[in-house]
């Protein structure tokens, strides 16, 4: 929060001096100072509520004593505080008292027991016995959905749950009901709960009066193990606690704490009920070898001679280049590194990449771009704190769910300017009373950039003098952005100039500025442009304005971000060094205690599938990806398996692509081993092992370190420790990091090359073809990731078809309404589902979940560039 | 007698406009647009006219505290009236809707709001109706609307009916409501002069208050401000139920005795005596007997130990038993409060059900200290005053009238010893 600096103010906590931002309520000035006061309606992350009274403390203000509620009563300087007097505890406990009266107090059995501030409050009031008649409520349990029990019975009131669903989650699926000694909580209208299955509300209630169904285990806190890991699907890395009991991994909880990772409390229903993919019926249990098109099970000494051999056979066959390797944006920053290791290192192969990178090296490019062009970008918990979000091309409710959260405080605490850039119209609700909605037409997300860029400068919204003086091609960014005039724009995007004015004149005051950017940018050709006029964006606000720019890269998985900073691409060796810089490349043999690394300068992992469909790559090893479900070009990949002359694929669940394997290797989950992940914010965080691995399944690192000593080289540092001393040798950007605990940012070097704008690709309008009129957004679930959630029970309930999302008016147009099955069908591929209308779809566009594999929409792309065409008639 | 609202209350058809015209309707706010809307302002701050909804608080002062260039900004009626006790504003809106679409004609000008609501209760579906028909005529005769009598001065008025909640009276809530949500409080501050309807700087004044600016516009500050006491001026709509003989509405100039307002009403029944009255609607303390002769204004009764309120003056004579007339108070927040904050949800529960239990003979001598110490835990300490008021009838009857309470509890112990 760049705008507003807030006046410290003096202030004395039972005897105890203290200073707080001037109108900081009491409670916070005591909870941040460690001093106890009881209370049960005040959460950090919500509006004071003031209901339970039960925090009440003395305050003396020039000689005058008053009693005050601590959650709503702002500090003023000079203000003596004391909690904990004979009559603060009294009226305190009076209305604890009243709490208990009707309260079950079935601890026993009560998922709070022993983290419960009923409890812990009950005893620090030292509230024994009760004046009233006691009449213990004994309603049944509502379990009406399938994730939240409401066992309202030891409901007392405190509402956090209808707000936080409210102000968090922007859903208001829960509301009061009733009034009086009648009231109590509910789904909104008493309708069905139909929401986002955060469990945001589990998470901040205080009693044990909402439970998580996805676990049948209950009871007190202390018979469950805490676990403090790091979410395993999407990339915005939020702290779990996957909680184990008698060795089984039971549930996962958010840890309730701002203090602790980058999600401040907040986890959605991915993360927060996924965990059934842990313990599951569908997981791969040993190693299988395809002895003549069928799986046999084999033990791992098997499996690895007949790898190394392989191995061994390819190289000797067509030198070190014609083995490759993908590695995964789910395994952990420790086994990625260990797997361009083995690459480089043991088998001498420099090919070696991830799907990412392999579909969009500009990410990478775009990253260091900003580097260079000054914005290292804050820690993202400080989106909580912006003064301007720019959320581009991301579908943030499936995406970035938690993200959502931050934002929704952001517009809480400072009414922060939300801008939404999307070709959906997302639903997105939140408090702040601004926001700027820039719909644009599916394919227009250069454009829509680009005008912005040319308002500030048009309008001289920015410094245009300091941003020339700063960066090196301004003139030629000026006249790259000639054509971007109002007209053009409008034709291009469908957004009147006026909505893009008021945009670029609210971006542009001084101000934090957050550019969130969606994993969708990405699914067209023109990805790098969409990127490169954001980063040109970016620049010119960083040069040219005050504040901040603060701009992340799209990433999709928990470890896209490290996969690719482990080195994990052709062109960068660990910590981005040049793959081609022979000093460096010195520098690793070294490390790695090798007489050198020389690689023969080839590169086919760029171009990976073509090269393995074409024949020059001899062995292909999948270390955790499914390319099959999810590249974008699904024909060429089935081509290129079919070809490659052995393939190993190493996977938790047996997908499409081991099904085509020769070997197919047991991963342990995530909750099964040791490491670490870095977010889309380059956040370092730690990943725990919470149980021991599921059959005879093994952590990556270790069938990493075991492959290397059957191949004859073993690792000198087969420790995670001595693996994590190394990767901060080798990459000096993860030094002081590791092993992930205080979930540290890294930082670039600073860059001593002058700014630079990347003028490029020209925009080209891209329309869907006339036979095929609609254009396909192919994206996340909101409750699946990739296609490994689907072995989530739970999650599958939840969402249990695959649904075209479809537009009204193009709905009614092909007769076809909400639960028709239809055909959809491009050039390429046509496959049937359901459909279900919603105005979430722009006119013109379908939207189309990409994580069922029996509706593989890469499919209906397969590689041709442009918008997905495709026309939708309804099913015989 | 000085009548300013309720001056032509009995004219036949005086909700027609016409009707209302003809006894000078409309004329104070012809004059009035000819002045500045600070003027009006100042008129009505010099005037000491205090908002009648309850809380008594100075009119023009509120008005003045409208956060500053913030716009749109609002004005809101409570017609609300359900406090225990209240039917004023019913009978200016039964008899005299113009009264009130004038007041708040000025008020808007003075303030300038152009939107304007009528919050009205549930119940008063038909004066709804009648309140809405008297708008009809009002923007015909431009009145309401565009350029007010070809004036710059804009406004619309809405009608609004609540849903039967009493917490919707509270000037929070109703705003609450009055956005489509629920009926409960919001934190103060911020007031709704600053944020209130929709986050917007927002006016609510009672009905009887809107009906008094008109006649203080129209014979100006001082005319107003030379009736009744220093603290309370000009006069009040006064609703005398309970054990008199003719109970109803009286306009009295603030300052008469409490006493007088009893006899307008008829005085007490045929061989019956006063025994208590409660001079402000429920929620305020009873008083015994003896403090009849008390000035009935904002100060007196406060010095009396007890307040002015909605201006329900509710009777008691000696027929009465303090203690069935507190559970029969305590019935009515109980089943009122909105629920939210622990002291009054769980509090008018425990009051009601403790006096229930004194009132029907199984009540033991600690309760009388229970019922205190309940009370005691909810003075002040709830989100809104609706706590407050709750207990108002509890501590002032234990206060006045113990012997009620020991008398109830006595009789239990006989009963108990008898068993
Ligand atoms: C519980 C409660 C109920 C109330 N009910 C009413 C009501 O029915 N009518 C009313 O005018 N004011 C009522 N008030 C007072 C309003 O909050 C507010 O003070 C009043 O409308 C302001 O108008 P005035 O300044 O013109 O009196 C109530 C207050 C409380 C605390
Ligand atoms: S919420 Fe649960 S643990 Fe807490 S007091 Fe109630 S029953 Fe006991
Ligand atoms: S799970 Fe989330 S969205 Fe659903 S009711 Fe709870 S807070 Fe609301
Ligand atoms: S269910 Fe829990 S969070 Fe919701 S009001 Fe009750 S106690 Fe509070
Ligand atoms: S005192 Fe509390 S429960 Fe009672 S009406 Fe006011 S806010 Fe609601
Ligand atoms: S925490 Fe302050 S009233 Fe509940």
């Amino acid at each position: 929060m760049s705008t507003v600096v807030k006046k410290q103010v003096a202030v004395k906590v039972d005897g105890k001096d203290i200073t707080a931002p001037e109108g900081t309520v009491i409670l916070d000035v005591a909870k941040r100072n460690n001093i106890p006061v009881t209370n049960l309606c005040s959460h950090r992350n919500l509006k004071p509520f003031a209901a339970c009274r039960t925090c009440m403390v003395e305050v003396n203000v020039n000689g005058k004593k008053e009693l005050v509620y601590s959650c709503t009563h702002p500090i003023e300087e000079g203000m003596e505080i004391r909690t904990n007097t004979e009559e603060t505890n009294r009226y305190n406990g009076a209305c604890l008292e009243m709490l208990l009266v009707e309260h079950p107090l079935d601890c026993p059995i009560c998922d709070k027991s022993g983290v419960c501030p009923l409890q812990d409050n009950t005893e620090e009031l030292g509230i024994y016995n009760n004046r009233f008649e006691i009449n213990r409520r004994n309603e049944p349990s509502i379990k009406s959905n399938p994730l939240i029990e409401f066992y309202l019975n030891r409901c007392i009131m405190c509402g956090m749950c209808v707000r936080v669903c409210d102000e968090i989650q922007g859903v208001q699926a829960l509301d009061f009901h009733n009034r009086g000694m009648k009231v109590g909580i509910g789904t909104a209208n008493d309708e069905p709960l139909d929401c986002e299955f955060c469990g945001q509300c589990i998470t901040v209630c205080p009693t044990g009066a909402l439970m998580d169904m996805s676990s049948e285990a209950r009871g007190l806190a202390a018979l469950f193990t805490n676990n403090e890991s790091t979410c395993n699907y999407c990339s915005w890395g939020c702290t779990v606690d996957i909680q184990t009991k008698k060795g089984k991994a039971t549930r996962i909880e958010p840890i309730d704490d701002e203090n602790v990772g980058i999600n401040n409390g907040n986890l959605c229903a991915k993360g927060r009920f996924g965990h059934h993919i842990i313990h599951n019926q569908d997981r791969i249990q040993t190693p299988l070898m395809n002895v003549g098109g069928s799986f046999k099970e084999v033990t791992w000494d098997e499996a690895y001679n007949a790898i190394a051999e392989r191995l061994k056979a390819a190289i000797n066959r067509g030198g070190p280049e014609t083995v490759a390797g993908i590695a995964s944006e789910k395994s952990t920053n420790e086994e990625n590194y260990l797997f361009q290791k083995l690459f480089r290192g043991v088998l001498g192969s420099n090919q070696i990449t991830n799907l990412q990178h392999l579909r969009a090296p500009h990410v990478n490019r775009f990253m260091l771009g900003c580097f260079q062009n000054g914005m290292t970008s804050k820690p993202i918990q400080e989106l909580e704190e912006a003064d301007v979000v720019l959320i581009f091309n991301s579908d943030l409710p499936s995406e970035f769910p938690v993200a959502g959260n931050a934002i929704r405080k952001a517009a809480i605490n400072f009414q922060a300017d939300i801008m939404i850039a999307n070709p959906r119209n997302l639903v997105f609700d939140h408090e702040s009373r601004n926001e700027t909605r820039l719909t644009f037409q599916h394919g227009s997300d250069q454009a829509v950039a680009n005008r912005l860029a040319k308002i500030l400068i048009d309008n001289q919204l920015v410094d245009l003098d300091k941003a020339k003086g700063a960066v090196s091609n301004f003139d030629d960014y000026v006249s790259s952005l000639e054509n971007y005039n109002a007209d053009f724009a409008e034709t291009a995007t469908g957004i009147d100039d006026e909505t893009f004015t008021k945009a670029a004149t609210r971006l542009a005051r001084n101000a934090d500025r957050f550019f969130l950017i969606g994993n969708d940018v990405l699914e067209n050709e023109d990805g790098e442009d969409v990127l490169n006029a954001l980063l040109n964006l970016g620049t010119l606000l960083h040069s040219g304005g005050e504040g901040s720019v603060n701009i992340y890269p799209p990433r999709e998985h928990c470890n896209s971000q490290g996969v690719n900073d482990m080195g994990c691409a052709p062109e960068y060796l660990p910590g981005y060094k040049c793959a081609k810089d022979s000093k460096a490349l010195a520098a690793l043999a070294e490390t790695w205690g090798i007489d050198a690394l020389n690689f023969d300068g080839q590169d086919k992992a760029s171009d990976l599938f073509e090269n393995c469909k074409n024949g020059s790559i001899n062995f292909l090893y999948i270390a955790g990806e499914d390319p099959l479900h999810s590249y974008y070009k699904g024909a060429q990949v089935r081509e290129a398996l079919k070809t490659t002359p052995f393939l190993v694929v190493q996977d938790v669940f047996m997908t499409q692509t081991c099904e085509v394997a020769d070997v197919v290797l047991p991963a342990a989950s995530w909750a099964e081993k040791d490491g670490t992940y870095t977010n889309m914010s380059r956040h370092v965080q730690r990943v725990k092992r919470a149980i021991l691995p599921e059959g005879e399944s093994k952590p990556d690192f270790d069938i990493f370190c075991e492959l290397a000593e059957a191949l004859g080289s073993p690792f000198q540092n087969d420790s995670l420790e001595d693996v994590q001393r190394e990767i901060e040798n080798v990459a000096p950007i993860y030094k002081g990091l590791l092993p992930g605990e205080e979930c540290r940012q890294w930082t670039p070097e600073s860059s001593s090359e002058k700014p630079k704008f990347v003028i490029g690709g020209e925009f080209k309008k891209m329309a869907a073809k006339k036979e095929y009129p609609l254009s396909v957004i192919a994206n996340n679930h909101m409750f699946h990731i990739g296609s490994y959630t689907r072995h989530s029970k739970v999650l599958n309930t939840l969402a249990p078809d695959c649904k075209a999302g479809m537009n009204p008016a193009d709905a009614k147009r092909l007769e076809i309404k909400t639960g028709d099955k239809v055909v959809v069908e491009s050039k390429n591929h046509k496959f049937e589902l359901l459909v279900e209308v919603t105005p979430v779809a722009a006119k013109g566009t379908v939207h189309i979940p990409k994580n069922w594999t029996e509706i593989p929409v890469n499919m209906l792309r397969n590689g041709e560039e442009g918008l997905t065409s495709i026309k939708v008639s309804k099913a015989e | 007698m000085t009548q300013l609202l309720f001056k032509h209350i009995n004219v036949e058809g005086l909700a027609n406009i016409d009707v209302y015209e003809k006894h000078g309707g409309y004329e104070t706010l012809k004059k009035a647009l000819e002045q500045k809307p600070e003027e009006i302002l100042e008129t009505v701050k010099a005037s000491g006219l205090r908002g009648r909804g309850g809380a008594g608080f100075p009119t023009g002062l509120k008005w003045s505290f409208l956060a500053k260039d913030v716009f749109p900004r609002y004005l809101v009626c409570n017609a609300d009236e359900s406090e225990p006790g209240t039917c004023k504003d019913r009978e200016l809106l039964l008899k005299n809707p113009h009264l009130l679409i004038e007041g708040m004609i000025l008020c808007a000008y003075a303030c300038r709001v152009e939107i304007g609501y009528n919050y009205i209760r549930g119940e008063f579906y038909d004066l709804c109706e009648i309140f809405e028909k008297a708008l009809e005529e009002a923007y015909e005769r431009g009145y309401l609307g565009k350029n007010i009598l070809r004036s710059e001065f804009n406004l619309d008025i809405h009608t609004h009916l609540g849903a039967g909640a009493y917490i919707c009276g509270e000037e929070s809530a109703l705003l609450n409501s009055l956005e489509g949500m629920r009926g409960e409080p919001r934190l103060k501050p911020p007031f709704p002069a600053v944020e209130g309807l929709y986050g917007k700087p927002t006016v609510v004044n009672n009905v009887e208050t809107l009906c008094a600016v008109v006649p203080v516009v129209e014979g100006g500050a001082e005319a107003y401000a030379a009736l009744g006491t220093e603290k309370s001026k000009g006069t009040k709509l006064v609703s005398v139920s309970g054990h008199v003989r003719n109970p109803g509405n009286f306009e009295v100039v603030l300052g008469t005795p409490t006493s007088e307002i009893i006899e307008m009403a008829g005085g007490m029944r045929e061989g019956r005596k006063l025994k208590a009255f409660i001079p402000g609607g429920s929620s305020v303390p009873m008083l015994p007997a003896g403090k009849v002769d008390t000035p009935y204004d904002y100060e007196s009764l406060q010095a009396a130990g007890s307040m002015l309120g909605s201006g329900a003056l509710i009777v008691m004579d000696d027929s009465a038993n303090v203690v069935k007339e507190t559970l029969r108070i305590a019935s009515f927040y109980m089943h009122e409060s909105c629920g939210k904050c622990t002291p009054c949800r769980e509090g008018t529960r425990w009051l009601h059900q403790i006096l229930g239990e004194i009132e029907s003979g199984r009540g033991k001598d600690e309760n009388i200290e229970l019922l205190q110490d309940i009370s005691d835990n909810m003075s002040f300490k709830c989100f809104c005053p609706l706590g407050d008021a709750a207990i108002a009838p509890v501590l002032s009857g234990i206060a006045n009238f113990r012997e009620d309470y020991e008398e109830l509890l006595s009789q239990a112990k006989a009963g108990a010893a008898a068993e």
